[in-house]
């Protein structure tokens, strides 16, 4: 599928969202670069991004574990940032990513939603919304079944949603 | 049971990194631990769950432990919070 351009809101921020779904790549390097190249594209970053994207996710993983799956959410320093966006990338093929509370353990992860935020408090509205909703009964089987942009953009929606509820 | 009221001043709150720190330590000790904020009571020691808890910046967090080990639990987690994240504290050596 080509990528899917949204525009959601996210804590009062609205903002591009990059629907990468069914991406085939074989490493988190080629994963990251592919964001990478989109995000510059659209002007959303500084060509310091992709060092900045590996770097943070070296020196602090972002694998997240929901118990029957889990989610990578890898962040950035805000001076690689220049317009706040995300990126959700739907992988062919799970990748392994190392667990963000336990840098010995590995978790295989389909889905990466790379936060792409200038400000602390869209940052933590982001990952409220993340764990608030993937924590709901199916919904992650629900969102990786989708197919259509519209059924994905109307679930990313009700996913974001969720941090203006419960803030 | 141990409990104390603690203020988070990282500039960014208890986001993705700060949180896992904070876990990474809960989970140190065999006390059964909870951390407050806003009236929402979790399990300290599960990353996901904290993450829910969206701390910002100057909000004020209650840790609470019941167990062997409460009362270094407590203090470890606090000092935590109190030294801003600087470095993860060291568990109790007993």
């Amino acid at each position: 599928m080509e990528p899917i351009e949204l525009e959601l809101t996210l804590n009062g921020v609205t903002m591009p969202v990059l629907v990468l779904w069914g991406l085939t790549v074989r490493s988190k390097e080629e994963l990251f670069a592919r964001v990478h190249e989109e995000l510059l594209r659209r002007g959303q970053v500084r060509p310091s991004y992709l060092e900045g994207v590996q770097e943070r996710e070296r020196q602090y993983p972002t694998g997240l574990d929901f118990g029957d799956f889990a989610v990578a959410l890898p962040h950035v320093d805000f001076e690689h940032v220049l317009r706040p966006a995300l990126v959700v990338a739907l992988l062919s093929e799970a990748l392994p990513f190392q667990a963000m509370d336990d840098p010995t353990r590995q978790h295989l992860c389909r889905l990466a939603i790379f936060p792409v935020l200038t400000s602390g408090d869209t940052q933590l509205a982001f990952l409220q919304a993340v764990t608030c909703a993937l924590q709901q009964p199916g919904f992650y089987t629900r969102l990786i079944s989708l197919q259509t942009p519209q059924e994905i953009s109307a679930c990313l929606q009700s996913m974001l949603q969720i941090a203006v509820n419960e803030g | 049971m141990q409990q104390a009221k603690t203020i988070v001043r990282n500039e960014v709150g208890l986001h993705a990194r700060p949180a896992a720190q904070f876990v990474r330590l809960a989970n140190q000790f065999k006390s059964k631990i909870t951390i407050s904020s806003k009236g929402k009571s979790v399990n300290a020691k599960s990353l996901v769950l904290i993450l829910t808890l969206a701390v910002g910046k100057n909000t004020e967090v209650e840790i609470t432990a019941e167990g062997e080990d409460e009362q270094q639990a407590v203090a470890a987690l606090v000092d935590l919070i109190e030294r801003d994240f600087a470095e993860e504290a060291l568990p109790p050596s007993s």
